[in-house]
């Protein structure tokens, strides 16, 4: 949990060298060499947070983004050599980067053919790219759209079994940062199947970055771009709804309840990200992780809002069951009917359909505000 | 307190049959469990693998899935069986009680605390160390804790003579240590329960051949070693005093089981998690087809709580494939009903007759 924040600069690193990769391909090869199957560690990385978490793109960033860049392995395919090439390559260089369609259509892979999915988040990104015909397998936290549901589901993405991901011959499997054991990510590898980790996003940049990464991966830059500009004005959007907001509300996540103590979110959890991204302020600061609050716990913790996930709505009896729960009426959210039920995975999963989550769970806390 | 017969001697005549058939069982399961995965391989495939790898011919097609993904899984998963089925065995020849399993001194409980313990209280050293050498760190853990447990058990239980103490203080222990384990999945994340909660259902998945190296010799000397105790053990079954008047010595005896057993054990449960029933169930059931003599039991448990986990192992990646189920679910799930099944329909033969 820890270092997952510090490894997001990663991803956005990536992004920014794929960028610059035309001009420095021409004329040698990158720095980096060959980067085909660059293995990004479960969650360590040396670079420091991305500028801005919560904040939008800056313009020049953006702009800088604005080409798609091609894997820079994939670049150095056909270097130029002769005379003058140093004024060809910057032409050359000008031309690719103020004509992305055509730089993009000259550039892009093959998409693959034979794509498993490993993580809720990845999969959804896979479908809103458009490449969910080239998805063979995903894994059992896949469950959107409905089409994911259908495909085989290789089981709980941290206890992957070797032969089940070969029996399905991909030819790319694109995998969430937490996917293992280690050792069925080893095998996969070793049986030669191509394996991209994407690291834990839980800031606007930082899904933006993955699901550029995504696009590039799978023969989407195009596709990836619209969609990444699309969220772009969706964060930039909800930072200035919240930054309009008089108050920002206290507000409790249950990730379960019903039976037993109800399980609230705390620190260094995707819920807390998730309430900081929609403008609250977690009530729960006392602890990391997800750990049972007794019902005066949670009348202390003065929630304005609870909020719990969708899924569980109907097992919890709706507004009205929660309600029901000991101490729940004793609180402000309870006082005042603030129960908000949110889609669990589009949210926590800090995929493409995070930004219309938050601006929704946004547009429900600025009301709530009293 | 002996609930366990004393061994007739007609079964010295036919071990060499049972044991030989045995044998046929395990080899068997093993070609189903080569032959099974989520991979449809052919049987010709499957053989021209092992036949290339032997004949050290270079390897083709699907070869690797056979000899990398399988083969070594197929030898962990009997030698695992073996390893917790003649624990089993022996534990119940020496507390004289068929209703005993390792775990009960201590060491399924000890090493579950290891491993839940690197789980969640190792992070920081784990991310230290890379990926792979991690997933080591959880086994090395469980191996540690299932040791100190046993150690604990066994020091407690020298105490006072009798085999009592040393089962009250493996109820004991189990209880402090298992409060630990609750303590520890309270402490947890939500992912760290979910990697907790998939462990206690055991596992063969991610077995290589470094891993089947590292953990073959703990597991391989007590199965061959176990054995050599059969005389003991046989005498044990008149009776501690007894088996002291025929020349054993019942406290050294305890001491060299309890060693072997959770030597054998430690490295079942550090390597693959706890599979359950196995060690009670397959010494039961050999002794109610063949009699309680140890020397028979002992090599028969290995042979066939081998070929038991390999089937179940088998079971277990095709069920639900791609994906795979815990095998600590299919080995109770098959063999409870079986036990059962065989418990009755001796007892009510007996009634019978």
């Amino acid at each position: 949990m820890r270092d997952e924040a510090i490894v997001s600069g990663k991803g956005e690193r990536r992004g920014v060298r794929a960028s610059a990769g035309p001009s420095s391909a021409l004329r040698a090869p990158p720095p980096g060499g060959r980067r085909k199957n660059p293995r990004v560690p479960g969650g360590r990385g040396e670079n420091p947070r991305g500028v801005g978490e919560g904040i939008p793109l800056p313009a020049g960033e953006s702009a800088g983004r604005a080409c798609p860049g091609p894997d820079p392995g994939r670049a150095r395919v056909r270097p130029k050599r002769g005379a003058g090439h140093r004024l060809h390559a910057f032409l050359a260089t000008l031309a690719l980067l103020c004509l992305p369609a055509l730089h993009a259509a000259e550039t892009a892979a093959p998409p693959p053919q034979r794509v498993v999915a490993l993580g809720g988040d990845i999969t959804e990104a896979v479908y809103e790219l458009g490449a969910g015909a080239a998805l063979v397998g995903v894994d059992s936290t896949s469950q959107w759209p409905d089409a994911a549901r259908k495909l085989p589901d290789v089981g709980y993405v941290r206890q992957l079994a070797a032969e089940g991901v070969l029996s399905l011959r991909p030819s790319l499997v694109l995998a969430t940062h937490d996917a293992g054991p280690p050792q069925a990510l080893a095998q996969l590898r070793q049986a030669g199947v191509r394996i991209e980790t994407m690291p834990p996003t839980r800031a606007p940049a930082d899904v933006v970055a993955k699901l550029r990464r995504l696009g590039a991966l799978l023969g989407r830059p195009a596709a990836a771009e619209r969609l990444a500009r699309q969220l772009e004005g969706e964060y930039a959007a909800l930072a200035r709804d919240v930054a309009a907001m008089p108050r920002h509300p206290r507000v409790a996540f249950l990730m379960t309840a019903g039976a037993g103590s109800p399980m609230a979110a705390g620190r260094d959890t995707a819920a807390d990200a998730a309430i900081a991204l929609a403008g609250g302020v977690n009530a729960v600061h006392g602890y990391a992780g997800y750990k049972p609050v007794s019902a005066e716990a949670l009348v202390a913790l003065a929630p304005d809002a609870i909020v719990l996930m969708r899924e569980r709505a109907d097992a919890l009896g709706g507004v009205d069951g929660v309600l029901g729960l000991p101490g729940v009426a004793q609180t402000p959210a309870g006082r005042a009917r603030r129960i908000v039920f949110v889609d669990g995975q589009a949210l926590l999963g800090f995929g493409p359909r995070n930004a219309a989550q938050e601006r929704a769970l946004q547009r429900t806390l600025a009301a709530a505000a009293p | 307190m002996n609930s366990i017969a004393l061994p007739r001697e007609r079964t010295r005549a036919r071990s060499p049959y049972v044991l030989g058939g045995l044998a046929a069982l395990l080899l068997a399961a093993a070609l189903l469990g080569l032959g099974c995965g989520a991979l449809r391989l052919g049987a010709g495939e499957v053989l021209g693998a092992l036949g290339r790898w032997l004949a050290g011919r270079p390897a083709q097609g699907d070869d690797m899935v056979v000899l990398m993904l399988r083969l070594p899984r197929v030898l962990m998963a009997a030698l695992v069986g073996a390893a917790l089925a003649t624990s089993g065995a022996a534990m119940q020849g020496l507390f004289r009680n068929p209703l005993v399993e390792p775990g009960l001194v201590g060491i399924s409980a000890g090493a579950a605390l290891g491993a839940i313990g690197m789980i969640v209280l190792g992070g920081g050293l784990l991310a230290a160390l890379p990926a792979l050498l991690g997933s080591f760190g959880v086994a090395l853990a469980a191996f540690g804790g299932g040791l100190a447990a046993t150690l604990l058990v066994y020091l407690i239980g020298r105490l006072r003579p009798g085999m009592a103490t040393l089962l009250l203080a493996g109820v004991a222990v189990n209880a402090v240590v298992m409060a630990g384990v609750g303590l520890l999945t309270y402490l947890a994340t939500e992912h760290q329960l979910r990697d907790l909660s998939f462990w206690t259902l055991g596992s063969l998945g991610g077995t290589d051949w470094v891993r089947l190296a590292a953990v073959a010799p703990p597991m391989l000397l007590p199965v061959l070693l176990l054995p050599r105790q059969a005389r003991a053990l046989n005498a044990l079954l008149l009776g501690e005093h007894e088996a002291a008047l025929l020349g054993f010595d019942p406290a050294r005896l305890r001491r060299r089981l309890v060693a072997l057993v959770a030597l054998a054990t430690g490295a079942a449960v550090a390597m693959c998690g706890v599979i359950g029933f196995v060690g009670l169930l397959v010494p039961h059931v050999l002794r109610l087809l063949w009699g309680p003599d140890h020397r028979l039991l002992l090599p028969a448990s290995a042979l066939a709580g081998g070929a038991l986990v390999i089937a179940a192992d088998a079971a277990a990646r095709v069920a639900v494939a791609p994906a795979e189920l815990p095998i600590g679910v299919l080995t109770a799930l098959l063999g409870g009903p079986f036990f059962l099944w065989l418990l009755l329909r001796t007892r009510i033969g007996e009634a019978a007759a």
